[in-house]
Order: structure tokens, then C-alpha cells, then sequence
């Protein structure tokens, strides 16, 4: 894993920032340390919301929801992209393509 | 021969795999009248400035320039995608292409709503052609797969995890 750092520059609320330094001060860490695995850990969150779209994927592919449940859950956008995916895994489109 | 346009993801996808043998990228070079746009060879050279897997197999590519057809491409700027992409679906749509092969998975939905008579695939789906086709085994296609979905970190991807079970159904 990188070490390297860069430098960032934000503007986030007085209130969230206070309550950072004094949860610092608590741990004795500085501000940095905090925001930092708060980041960190929202990160890792958000890699796990990622693996129930890919359930949630995985479920249209098996047929087990339709394509209007697919987009109530992951929007319109993503449920295009998992449409054509599906399509990718048609044997007759396979067939198609091989017959070009 | 069907002319097949190549994006980015794609070709770097098949030049991870390019020193096995058998090579997914010489097949497709081999079965298809392989068309790449300008703005790809440009995003070929960005990508094989780095020292990593990705970098190695976008040069990979670039050596393999002899068997493709570079051809410029004027962007049509209606389109909301990057210049590679853009560029692959407006040749694929000035040229009548038989095929656009695309690993953006994330973006697959656009580019398949603005292609007008040209199929999309994907590597996964390529392979599934080639073991169709007989061009590979089952298991030499799935080995392939294995290798490149390491390298595109493929893993989690649940589509790629079903075109897997075609390759085995096959």
C-alpha cells in the first residue's frame, strides 16, 4: 500500500469539525487521524454497498426480480448498464455474434 | 470479415493476456477486421506509461499495431462519454461495424443506446464467442478469464462471475 500522502482542502461545518477535535483530544490523536479513518472506514462502506448492487445484480441476471425492480433499487442509469450485461450472457446473442 | 472497433478497455483487457497461449488478443486480431479509433491509440500510449499490469498490456497492444487499423474519427460531441468511447461508437455508427467490443461496464448502457446496427460485447462475452466458435476450449478460455479478471479486479463482478458459468456450460 502507498504511504504517500497529498494534501487536501476542505470546508465542512463548524459543529463536525469541534466535535473531531474533541474526540481527538479523547484519543490523543490530532484532527487529521480522525478525518482520516472516518474516510477510511465510510470508504469501506461504500465497497460494501457496492457488493449488494452486485447482489442485487446478480439477482437479475437469475431472473429472481424484474427489470422495473432493478431500477427501483439501483436507479436508471446502473439498470441500463445491468441490462446490457444481462443481454451479454443470452446463449442466443452468443449465438449471434458467433455467427457474424 | 466482420469489422469489430475496439475501445481502451478492451484491448487492454486482451493485452493482459497476450503472452498466454493461446492469445485472446491475436485471436481477435485473427477473426475480426479490427478498427481502432485515433483517440484510443492516444489513450493506449497514456496507459502504457505506467509501470504496472495495465501499462504492460496497452503496450502490448501498440506492438501489435501491425494487424489493426488505426482510422481518425471526428468526436460527435452529443455523446456524454470519454474521447475513446465516443470515438469507438462514432465510427462503429459512420462505418456500419458488425461489433463495438467494451469492458466500461459502468458506462455500457449509453454506449449501447447510441450505437445504431452494431452489437456491443464485452471480453467475457468475446471469450464465450471464441469457445462458441471453437476458436478455444472451455478451459483455456476460462483460464484466460481468470487472468484477466485478476488484473481488472473482476473479482466482486457478478456479471463476469456468469459469463464464467457460460464458459463452462459450453
Amino acid at each position: 500500500m502507498s504511504t504517500e500522502k497529498k494534501r487536501v482542502q476542505f470546508r465542512a461545518p463548524n459543529r463536525l469539525i469541534d466535535r473531531t477535535d474533541a474526540l481527538a483530544a479523547v484519543l490523543g490523536e490530532d484532527r487529521t487521524d480522525i478525518l482520516v479513518t472516518a474516510l477510511r472506514e465510510y470508504l469501506q462502506d461504500a465497497t460494501h454497498d457496492d457488493t449488494l448492487t452486485q447482489e442485487i445484480a446478480a439477482a437479475y441476471y437469475d431472473d429472481e426480480i424484474t427489470f422495473d425492480q432493478l431500477k427501483a433499487l439501483v436507479g436508471a442509469e446502473e439498470a441500463a448498464n445491468l441490462r446490457v450485461l444481462k443481454q451479454q450472457l443470452d446463449e442466443d446473442f452468443v449465438d449471434e455474434v458467433a455467427e457474424l | 470479415m466482420p469489422i469489430l472497433i475496439a475501445d481502451t478497455s478492451a484491448l487492454v483487457s486482451l493485452g493482459i493476456a497476450s503472452e498466454s497461449s493461446p492469445d485472446p488478443l491475436s485471436l481477435c486480431l485473427d477473426e475480426y477486421d479490427v478498427r481502432v479509433p485515433n483517440h484510443v491509440v492516444e489513450e493506449l500510449h497514456d496507459v502504457a506509461s505506467y509501470d504496472d499490469d495495465h501499462g504492460r498490456a496497452a503496450n502490448a497492444v501498440l506492438d501489435h499495431s501491425a494487424h489493426y487499423t488505426v482510422q481518425s474519427v471526428e468526436l460527435d460531441a452529443e455523446f456524454p462519454l470519454d474521447d475513446g468511447e465516443n470515438a469507438a461508437v462514432t465510427l462503429a455508427n459512420d462505418i456500419g461495424a458488425e461489433l463495438v467490443l467494451c469492458d466500461e461496464f459502468i458506462r455500457l448502457g449509453l454506449i449501447h443506446a447510441s450505437l445504431a446496427d452494431t452489437r456491443l460485447v464485452t471480453t467475457p462475452t468475446l471469450l464465450s464467442v471464441f469457445v462458441r466458435t471453437e476458436t478455444l476450449t472451455s478451459e483455456n478460455a476460462r483460464t484466460l478469464l481468470d487472468e484477466i479478471s485478476t488484473a481488472r479486479s473482476w473479482e466482486a463482478n457478478s456479471y463476469v462471475e456468469r459469463a464464467r458459468l457460460l464458459l463452462d456450460d459450453s
